[in-house]
């Protein structure tokens, strides 16, 4: 197995089709769809990268990422952030916050999987 | 015939009465900034403030005033520098001397022109920001997000389950449906007869890139080392509109932190973060200052940051700032659940609530309107309403009241149910 990757989305049709392409490259994934508690998952699961929306329900994913980075034992994972908006305020705070990588939808497959498996290494 | 300009003439009397800037401008009560402007012809003058330069140069003002018109000349000049043309910008005095009339034209063309190309840019500009539209793209690349990647597994993946590309095949055409419902409300919303109350978003657009470019704190001001008049000269508005919102919301600025110092307010914060109320009646200054204040004041890690909007009885917007977490309308019309608009029906009333948008963020809320009343008869009191509001849980309501669930438009509210829904919701 490739590692666990920890997949905060609330959009149930991008969390298929990203779950079953990680899956087929060997990478175990959990995903969460609540932004409320999403940092304290991270923290549970300990995954090797995760990827992150920026809209979620109940918390954005820039104060997810605030919280994960303030949280010592997940603060030196990976986040890849990802958003369908793609506006300069969103990576300067994405920026901020301690992004790894960040990535703009729609996204190809190819790239979401090279990104993972260079953020895992 | 080629004149001196007032404001040269002005410059060289008062050197050669060896006086400097700032003693001739606190002598007649403007400041050394506002001054110079003047003498370097970049502001005109007239009236009290020529005649009391005139008395402290020991001039007649006739002898300041006479001449070409220098706000007129330096128009024209820096009209001909945006232009490819090279016209004779030495002789641009001689050229107003001659044709007066003309030189207006040119001028008042000029402006046109550079109106019409800040509005343009300011409509572009929304396309790209208005919180409306965002909403709508947002929702149409997660559509196009699945679809593209769903259909590149398809693709790639030529031993694929058939459980797996039944469901595929389904998220496809579910993705493809909601997409094309999208798009059919964009058309729907684009081809909809634009709304009488949106009068001036390019206006408040202009504002909000001056605010946004001060950090909506402005400490020369606060500290009198500039005027309003001095910042906006250094940031001309395309219309005169404009030019009207900025100054009253600039003198606005002013008066407030008279009443509300720096040190002081900070302070006070620190101690009381979510009691507006308490702190106006510590500065003994009505809560809408105190709602203002909150939103103009430098960003600091120990005092929570706040949004504001300030709308009059009609509904539309006259002040606004935005929390990333909080949208506000560049419209007049938002959800009519906001204490902003329930506050006109009961003025004098301070209003706090929790807001709850459809994203889950809340905000805490403190509301007023106030009344202002007029000096004739049968004219009604003018309603205001100030909305402050933040994120910042050190600001928190204790006990918590039940949140109040709003939203930013119905056009991209969810809450279908909503009693007070007036247009459909655009996004499936």
């Amino acid at each position: 197995m490739a590692g666990t990757v920890l997949l905060i989305e609330d959009e149930p049709n991008i969390v298929e089709a990203l779950t079953f392409l990680l899956e087929r490259e060997g990478w175990r994934v959990v995903s969460h769809s609540n932004g409320q508690d999403a940092a304290t998952v991270a923290a549970q699961v300990m995954p090797d990268v995760i990827i992150l929306d920026v809209m979620l329900p109940n918390k954005s994913g820039i104060e997810i990422l605030t919280e994960i980075r303030a949280n010592s034992t997940t603060r030196q994972r990976p986040v890849l952030m990802l958003t369908a908006k793609g506006q300069a305020r969103d990576r300067a705070a994405a920026k901020d916050a301690g992004v790894s990588v960040f990535m703009t939808k729609p996204f190809s497959n190819q790239a979401i999987i090279d990104t993972v498996k260079t953020l895992s290494q | 015939m080629v004149r001196t300009l007032v404001g040269t003439r002005i410059r060289e009397r008062r050197r050669a009465l060896k006086r400097t800037q700032t003693s001739l401008a606190q002598a007649v009560g403007i400041s050394p900034s506002y001054l110079n402007l003047i003498e370097h012809n970049r502001r005109g003058i007239a009236g009290r403030t020529l005649i009391a330069l005139a008395a402290e140069l020991n001039v007649d003002p006739s002898e300041l005033a006479e001449g070409a018109d220098g706000v007129l000349v330096n128009h024209l000049i820096n009209l001909a520098k945006s232009h490819e043309s090279t016209p004779e910008t030495t002789r641009t005095e001689e050229f107003i001397g001659r044709y007066p009339g003309w030189a207006r034209l040119l001028a008042s063309l000029g402006h046109t022109a550079q109106a019409q190309r800040e509005s343009l840019a300011a409509m572009t500009d929304r396309l790209n920001h208005d919180p409306f539209l965002s909403e709508t793209m947002h929702q149409i690349l997660s559509n196009i997000t699945v679809i593209r990647s769903t259909a590149g597994i398809l693709d790639t993946t030529p031993d694929i389950s058939e459980d797996h590309r039944a469901r595929f095949l389904k998220n496809i055409r579910s993705e493809s449906q909601r997409l094309s419902a999208t798009a059919q409300s964009m058309v729907d919303f684009f081809d909809a007869p634009q709304s009488t109350d949106t009068p001036s978003p390019s206006n408040l657009h202009q504002e909000d890139v001056f605010w946004d470019k001060h950090g909506y704190f402005l400490p020369d001001l606060e500290n009198g080392t500039t005027t309003v008049d001095t910042l906006l000269a250094d940031h001309p508005a395309p219309t005169a509109t404009t030019s009207n919102g900025l100054r009253n919301h600039l003198l606005r600025y002013q008066t407030v932190c008279q009443k509300l110092p720096l040190a002081p307010f900070q302070a006070a914060l620190r101690k009381h973060p979510g009691a507006p109320l308490t702190l106006a009646h510590m500065f003994d200054v009505p809560l809408p200052d105190v709602l203002f204040r909150l939103a103009h004041l430098p960003a600091s890690p120990d005092i929570p940051s706040y949004g504001l909007i300030e709308v009059d009885m009609s509904g539309a917007v006259n002040i606004r700032k935005e929390l990333p977490e909080f949208a506000l309308p560049q419209f007049s019309s938002a959800c009519p659940l906001w204490p902003v608009y329930r506050a006109f029906g009961a003025p004098a009333q301070a209003i706090r609530a929790v807001l709850e948008m459809p994203t889950g963020v809340q905000v805490t809320s403190f509301t007023i309107a106030t009344a202002q009343a007029t000096d004739q008869y049968d004219m009604p009191a003018f309603l205001h309403a100030s909305m402050a509001f933040t994120t910042d849980t050190r600001a928190a309501i204790d006990p918590k009241p039940q949140p109040v669930l709003v939203g930013l438009h119905c056009s991209v509210c969810p809450r279908k149910q909503c009693d007070l829904r007036r247009v459909d919701y655009i996004l499936s």
